[in-house]
């Protein structure tokens, strides 16, 4: 349900994006992208990005999809005491005229049922979505 | 607790090695030999890996995040250490049996240019090797997310030497450099004229086991025990075992010294025959 619901909502972000209009609105820009590359089998990667905000207002990412997974979530993994930990977050701030950076061993998104195997030099294109309802798309390098 | 804080210790004469030469590497209290299910579905034994330097840690691998940086790191370990890398097997050792198949294993390790081996097996099996390096895992529920749970887990990576005995507890911060530094000190020691631990046998192979209880748990059938060396099998620690039949447990109780056997069969591991000793007797011998 949720899913079907950010996906129609995906391809009216994408749409939105080719729209000089939308450009020059989006003071979110995504950076650096990648997911790491997995064998045939594996139905779970991780991306990773820096989400920029270019401007003076505080944003959220509220929610994220990814077209080669059925599911994208984020997550991050962080030391309790010895152990490390994965947990889901609701959320993920970006700072006004700052950053959020997901990279490994901190936030990251976790992609679930992979629907295509990811080879080095692939793309995954997905988009996020942030607290104030825009969706902004992303293109991220399979790498190793 | 004695074991943690000297692994502790070891990480940071490990993290100075490379300014400081120190005397032999001690034998670390903790390990031992054990039996799992490899990747391929067939049965494991550490002991069949004698001869090499051995490298093991726990993780997951629907986790995408920080095991395969684990993976990654250990790919450059493998180059760095060039032909000294055929003396190393890794050992990448499953907290969540219910998801790692022998499959999913093999299919996560084929990404990485590592000598390893995935292994699995049942919860009890995989907790007793857990157990034994003083390693931790706990379930995490994840109830809004598709992933169902998680697993929380430490992250040291143990390396073991041709004997089979715990040398090295590194932790998850631990650089490349340091790796194959440690490895090198490993490799490069004569060989141990000290006995290796008794191999793992197919059929039951039975200890005697003296200790302390620490606590009884009848409900699971299970006791914590402060036990004495058990030559050729497991140094003295503080460890949980299961017990056969729980009823035993029903007559023992908490500062008892206690002898038992500890049988070892199929890769389980279990306790029967629990005498309690009168404490006079338990002083005399």
């Amino acid at each position: 349900m949720k899913a079907a619901r950010l996906a129609t909502s995906f391809v009216i972000g994408v749409a939105a994006a080719f729209s000089s209009a939308y450009a020059q609105t989006a003071p979110i820009v995504v950076k650096n992208a990648w997911v790491r590359a997995t064998e045939p089998s594996k139905m779970e990667s991780a991306a990773y990005m820096d989400i920029e905000n270019t401007s003076a207002e505080k944003r959220a990412v509220v929610g994220v999809m990814a077209d080669q997974a059925k599911m994208a979530e984020m997550h991050n993994m962080s030391m309790d005491g010895k152990l490390m930990k994965m947990v889901q977050i609701p959320k993920i701030d970006v700072p006004a005229r700052g950053k959020a950076s997901l990279k490994p061993n901190g936030m990251h998104i976790m992609l679930m049922g992979l629907t295509t195997k990811l080879a080095v030099g692939d793309k995954v294109t997905g988009s996020l979505k942030l607290d104030n309802g825009t969706m902004v798309p992303f293109t991220a390098e399979v790498r190793k | 607790m004695n074991a943690r804080r000297a692994a502790g210790a070891l990480i940071l004469l490990v993290s100075l090695a490379a300014c400081h030469r120190q005397a032999a590497l001690p034998v670390l209290p903790i390990g031992g030999d054990f039996a799992l299910t490899d990747h391929n579905g067939q049965r494991f034994e550490l002991a069949s890996l004698r001869g090499r330097a051995v490298l093991i840690f726990f993780g997951y691998t629907f986790c995408p995040d920080a095991c395969p940086t684990t993976l990654s790191k250990l790919s450059s370990v493998y180059r760095r250490l060039g032909p000294d890398a055929k003396r190393v097997k890794t050992l990448y050792i499953s907290v969540d049996p219910q998801r790692d198949t022998p499959a999913v294993l093999k299919a996560d390790l084929a990404n990485f240019d590592v000598d390893a081996v995935g292994l699995t097996g049942s919860k009890p099996e995989i907790d007793t090797v857990v157990k034994a390096f003083g390693a931790a895992y706990e379930i995490v529920p994840m109830p809004n997310s598709a992933a169902k749970y998680s697993v929380a887990h430490t992250t040291s990576l143990y390396a073991l030497d041709p004997s089979g005995h715990t040398r090295i507890e590194f932790a998850y911060e631990a650089s490349v450099d340091e790796i194959v530094y440690g490895l090198q000190r490993i490799l490069a020691e004569p060989v141990s004229p000290a006995p290796a631990p008794a191999p793992v046998q197919a059929g039951p192979v039975v200890h005697a086991l003296k200790g302390t209880v620490l606590e009884v748990d009848v409900e699971n059938g299970r006791i914590g025990v402060e036990h004495e060396p058990i030559p050729g099998f497991m140094n003295a620690m503080t460890t949980e075992l299961p017990v056969k039949d729980r009823r035993e447990l029903e007559h023992v109780s908490r500062g008892d010294t206690i002898t038992a056997r500890l049988v070892t069969s199929g890769g389980e591991l279990w306790l029967e025959g629990i005498a309690v000793q009168p404490p006079d007797e338990s002083k005399s011998k």
